[in-house]
């Protein structure tokens, strides 16, 4: 069997909803989450990485959005982005 | 300073410590210890078990420590929320203990939640909860117990106001005992009046017995058999009143679809279920809340979103669950923003399931 990447990382994924979203007036709350399963793998080397990597994307993932919830909050996560 | 504070602020104080520096709080002083007490006794667990040591609370693990709590009418005047468990992640307790906390219940002057797992009910244990049932209102839960032959309450009316009750069959595909539903059920029929919310998991052959809940409004299905979708079509047509459906049970084939008329449940305003089930529920009815999960595939989810219009109302809060290899996300998206133009809130929850990856150079 071979790996199927995912079609977007979950930072892009976040960037994708907003961009199709933003054309609803109405709407006023986005909440999104992004569940990684790891069940029963063994973790060998490759895999491992890519589980580390998802980590490493879901935490922006979640940063982002907060960002969009709190504006106030604006200068922070791009700190803490860099 | 401290000590001049009336108990309300000290009582917010303890909230927000942990529950070590709220037992070190409470043998710090007299003056300090009630306020602390009320807090770390608002919720206890007995035993702890280990899948709810996130949640805070007080978990009694010492049997001698036990004994002596259940006869401190101080400390069982602080309980709001009991759980007692005697499944297999805790400690096994002897029925003469659980029978002793049963006892205890009357003094519980603050208790509105109660949670049973795993109990193996007597005819005395039920006589004391019900008994207290019969008092006020209370938020309960049956997950997975035993109950006696025969059980009838004595108790003319119980007020419960949200119910649960869960059995544990699911692994067994062995249908729950006669003694277990006509427990429920002799439960049920003497709260009709006070329930407003029930949520079921194996435990639908229930409905068979029960007609109208007048004060229904949510009725929560998380899991069932085929065999039973005729009496739960029959509760949804005699219960006209219920604003909030929620059918989990994604992992049967049912048939209540096509056996539910389009003028049952006509108040309906939330629901939750997968795709299938949305297309047929939804029409029609003057939905406004739509959670729609455990789609199998994202054309499946399509079909279920290309519905979502035809609610006899605006439809403002969406949920969607999502599997994170669906590569139409961008199809789902237009599909959101076409059919739903009211939309006020979203929640698009990914689930990235990478448990069968196999690595091929790719990355």
């Amino acid at each position: 069997m071979h790996f199927e990447p995912p079609l977007t990382t979950p930072f892009q994924l976040s960037q994708i909803v907003l961009d199709r979203l933003v054309k609803l007036d109405s709407l006023r709350e986005i909440n999104l989450s992004v569940y990684v399963s790891f069940g029963g793998m063994h973790d060998r080397g490759p895999e491992k990485s890519k589980v580390e990597h998802n980590f490493q994307e879901v935490l922006k993932c979640f940063i982002y959005f907060n960002w969009l919830q709190f504006p106030s909050f604006d200068e922070f996560v791009r700190m803490t982005l860099d | 300073m401290l000590y001049l504070l009336p108990d309300e602020l000290l009582v917010a104080i303890v909230v927000d410590c942990d529950q070590k520096t709220r037992k070190n709080l409470s043998l710090v002083s007299r003056r300090l210890r009630n306020p602390s007490q009320c807090i770390i006794f608002k919720t206890v667990y007995i035993p702890r078990n280990i899948f709810e040591t996130t949640v805070p609370g007080f978990a009694v693990e010492d049997r001698g420590y036990l004994h002596e709590a259940i006869q401190n009418d101080r400390l069982l005047s602080y309980i709001q929320t009991i759980v007692i468990s005697t499944d297999e992640a805790s400690h096994h307790l002897e029925v003469n203990t659980i029978g002793a906390i049963f006892t205890a219940l009357h003094q519980m002057q603050s208790l509105r939640d109660i949670k049973l797992v795993g109990i193996p009910f007597t005819t005395t244990m039920l006589d004391r909860l019900c008994e207290v049932l019969s008092t006020r209102l209370y938020n309960v839960e049956l997950w997975g117990c035993s109950y006696p032959v025969d059980y009838t309450t004595q108790q003319a009316a119980l007020k419960i106001h949200r119910l649960r009750l869960m059995l544990e069959y699911e692994w067994t595909n062995v249908a729950p005992p006669p003694m277990t539903i006509k427990a429920l059920v002799a439960i049920i029929e003497r709260s009709l009046s006070s329930i407003s919310s029930l949520t079921l998991s194996w435990s639908l052959d229930v409905l068979e017995y029960v007609g109208t809940m007048p004060r229904l409004t949510s009725l929560n299905i998380m899991s069932g058999s085929p065999k039973n979708d005729k009496w739960l079509s029959k509760f949804l047509v005699a219960n006209p009143q219920l604003v909030e459906f929620a059918l989990d049970g994604a992992f049967y084939e049912t048939s209540l679809l096509s056996l539910l008329p389009p003028s049952a449940i006509p108040n309906l305003r939330t629901i939750r279920a997968i795709p299938e089930h949305i297309q047929h529920l939804l029409p029609g009815r003057p939905v406004a809340k739509v959670e729609i999960c455990q789609a199998s595939k994202a054309k499946v989810m399509m079909d279920g979103l290309r519905s979502l219009s035809r609610s006899a109302a605006l439809i403002t809060e969406l949920t969607l669950h999502l599997h994170y290899c669906f590569t139409n996300l961008n199809d789902i998206l237009d599909a959101v923003v076409e059919r739903v133009p009211r939309l006020e809130r979203i929640w698009l929850s990914f689930n990235a399931e990478v448990r069968s990856i196999q690595y091929s150079g790719a990355l």
